[in-house]
């Protein structure tokens, strides 16, 4: 276990610290650009945090006391202990800031983006992640005028060398094919484009390329009201809508130190595991729809019925619009539990039949065994949720920080071993059986009370008085929930004004499609298809 | 909670018939035939989206309703999307940028806007 007093007396290093604290269960040190790679590897190799979670720049114009441009943020996790760890780096326009990529390859893209949004400069050569190559402004800076961005030009497959001398022994590279899958398919559900080379029949190459439908949603968010903010971030994965609401919503009652009535806490687990369960059952339909096999159509009609649900309870089938800061929007509507119960008992019995006949075929048992990802590549890409359980890694953040409910109810976490996409198909199948084990203990003990807390049950201007005259930390504070596909949260810094000074959102879909190409090689066509179904890959969640 | 598999054992024809003919009794459906059953229905019949996805608030007050309550300018301030205009007759919303959150429907007083399916749409065929 971390503790600061023990590190203190220990380290050297601590000499370099400009200053500490402990917040809301979360280090924060601010240290020197010079000291980073020292205090990168105290971190990865003696304090155990393996994981870089997210990276976020910051410009620091307009705020009081500031002696540097920009401040850049690495929000690393210790899985073992469950702590958090930041490191906050103060910058300057023309300071060289050195690269972690040694001891976390997540940084890569994260390094990239901050280095096209903010410009500040890393230690190695970068180039563009989300915008055209040849823009000359830096969106994210707070003086940055925002006009219409320039349409890049056509894209291009990779080319490979073509052999001028046909009598000589043959290249092996001239059978090699490129094809495109991504951009258009219905399985991705993603605007990133991923040119994949076959000799003929196994991946030899693939080359990942994101940004074709930028829109900027960071720097729109710093424009918005804190509640505002929150009917916009819902956007973000329509699936794991009530994730992204209660992840933001969380945020605030955290900060401002808000409890929320017992009946809005479990309200708001039941749609949180309602909604896991229709993107487990959307991501295996993916798998299934693949591969070509006509059961897909049922795991639709199952999904059908969760919506059907969802849309009883709040009116709209994705459970958009279903978080209030303080509670949730409306109670639950007479009759609903006797409603869930039957629909439940009726997914769960039809999921073994189907599971049954899905296992005897052979197409499925030969195609899934494959896209193997291993828990090392996890750990260096950033990889969580069913992708990371899938390799035998156990953890959930439903466990090992349990919010509202989590930690009395009865459920188990499934963990894999292989890391192949039918780990990742058997660790959904068997969620989707937690989560209506989870709802259930939920509704027999259901609270009573009001569904809103009684400080923030007013109107409009009067929330937003109340919101504004409370004091709000003005520091860095990282939020994260278990999303079906992964970790999804919001690395946020606030300021005096009721607009959040800078969000960045985490993702679960972003270092997912940045580790492809590093687990995908030997696959054949169809298995490819079937891997890349299994990782629930989101089209908003790689956008910024 | 490691799970059981039993990926590399051998599964006979017949077991795996077996499971096949329990979920066709179980759905009550064709499965090999289901690619074919849906290919025809376009462009006979056409698909539209169930209005239940496209509810959006609509104005249903009169105008002395309105010009009763002094805080209507709310209404422009909360939208996050800007898709509210407020003149002294009505309250007008332009379908293409409303997200639908509710969120005026909400803090406007009673009886001037409700969700509905009805209001008027440009996508609307």
């Amino acid at each position: 276990m971390f503790s600061w007093k023990e590190f203190e007396n220990t380290k050297t290093v601590l000499s370099q610290v400009r200053s500490y604290q402990d917040q809301a269960g979360q280090h924060h040190v601010t240290i020197r650009p010079i000291d980073l790679q020292r205090w990168m590897e105290v971190a990865c190799e003696d304090l155990g945090f393996l994981m870089l979670v997210e990276m976020a720049g910051v410009d620091l114009t307009g705020v009081p006391h500031n002696t540097h441009r920009f401040e850049l943020t690495y929000h690393l996790l210790n899985m073992e202990t469950h702590q958090r760890f930041n490191i906050h780096v103060l910058v300057d326009e023309s300071e060289v800031v050195p690269s972690v990529v040694n001891f976390y390859p997540h940084a890569d893209w994260l390094e990239r983006e901050q280095h096209e949004a903010l410009g500040i400069q890393f230690s190695r050569p970068l180039h563009g992640l989300l915008l055209p190559h040849d823009q000359k402004f830096f969106p994210l800076r707070k003086n940055a005028q925002i006009k219409q961005w320039p349409v890049e030009k056509e894209l291009t497959a990779p080319q490979l060398r073509h052999n001028p001398n046909k009598s000589e022994a043959p290249f092996p590279e001239e059978s090699w094919q490129w094809k495109s899958f991504g951009l258009f398919s219905p399985l991705t559900r993603g605007d990133f484009e991923w040119m994949v080379c076959f000799d003929p029949v196994k991946v030899v190459d693939s080359k990942v390329n994101i940004g074709f439908a930028h829109q900027g949603f960071e720097k729109l968010l710093e424009s918005k009201d804190w509640l505002q903010v929150l009917q916009l971030v819902e956007k973000i994965n329509l699936g794991a809508a009530p994730n992204y609401g209660i992840a933001w919503s969380k945020t605030l009652e955290d900060l401002l130190r808000i409890k929320i009535p017992e009946r809005a806490q479990a309200i708001r687990i039941v749609a949180l595991e309602l909604a896991r369960i229709a993107e487990h059952l959307t991501v295996i339909h993916d798998m299934t729809f693949a591969l070509e096999m006509p059961e897909h159509r049922l795991f639709i009609n199952a999904r059908e019925k969760i919506y059907e649900l969802i849309e009883k309870y709040c009116g709209r089938r994705q459970g958009l619009g279903l978080t209030r800061i303080g509670g949730v929007k409306e109670d639950l509507p007479h009759g609903w539990i006797v409603e869930y119960q039957a629909i439940c008992e009726m997914i769960k019995k039809n999921l073994k039949a189907i599971h049954r006949s899905l296992f005897s075929q052979n197409k499925f048992r030969k195609n899934l065994g494959a896209g193997q990802v291993s828990a090392q590549t996890a750990l260096q890409w950033g990889i969580t949720g069913p992708a990371m359980r899938a390799c035998g890694l156990n953890f959930d953040l439903r466990k090992s920080q349990p919010f509202y409910f989590y930690q009395d109810i009865d459920f188990d976490i499934p963990v894999g071993i292989h890391g192949t996409a039918y780990d990742r198909y058997l660790i959904r199948l068997e969620e989707i059986y937690q989560s209506f084990r989870i709802i259930t203990q939920v509704i027999d003990n259901l609270p009573l009370g009001s569904i809103v807390s009684q400080e923030l049950d007013l109107d409009y201007t009067a929330l937003k008085d109340y919101l504004s005259h409370s004091e709000i930390p003005r520091t860095w504070h990282y939020t994260g929930l278990e999303s079906p596909n992964g970790e999804a949260g919001f690395l946020v810094k606030f300021n005096d004004s009721t607009t959040p000074y800078r969000v960045k959102i985490k993702t679960p879909s972003f270092p997912l499609v940045q580790a492809l190409p590093s687990f995908v090689l030997g696959l054949q066509e169809h298995q490819l298809k079937s891997c890349l179904a299994s990782l629930g890959i989101r089209r908003f969640e790689l956008d910024r | 909670m490691i799970l059981s598999r039993n990926f590399y054992t051998k599964i006979s024809f017949w077991k795996a018939w077996w499971a096949r003919r329990q979920l066709r009794k179980l759905t009550g459906e064709k499965l090999f035939k289901a690619f074919k059953l849906h290919r025809t229905v376009w462009p006979d019949k056409l698909y539209f989206y169930s209005p239940r996805l496209k509810r959006k608030p609509l104005f249903i007050g009169s105008p002395e309703k309105l010009s009763h309550w002094q805080d209507r300018k709310l209404c422009e301030t909360i939208c996050p999307t800007h898709a509210i205009k407020v003149t002294a007759s009505a309250i007008i919303i332009d379908d293409r940028g409303c997200i639908g959150c509710g969120l005026c429907v909400e803090f406007a007083p009673a009886g001037l806007l409700e969700m509905s399916a009805d209001s008027p749409s440009i996508y609307r065929s």
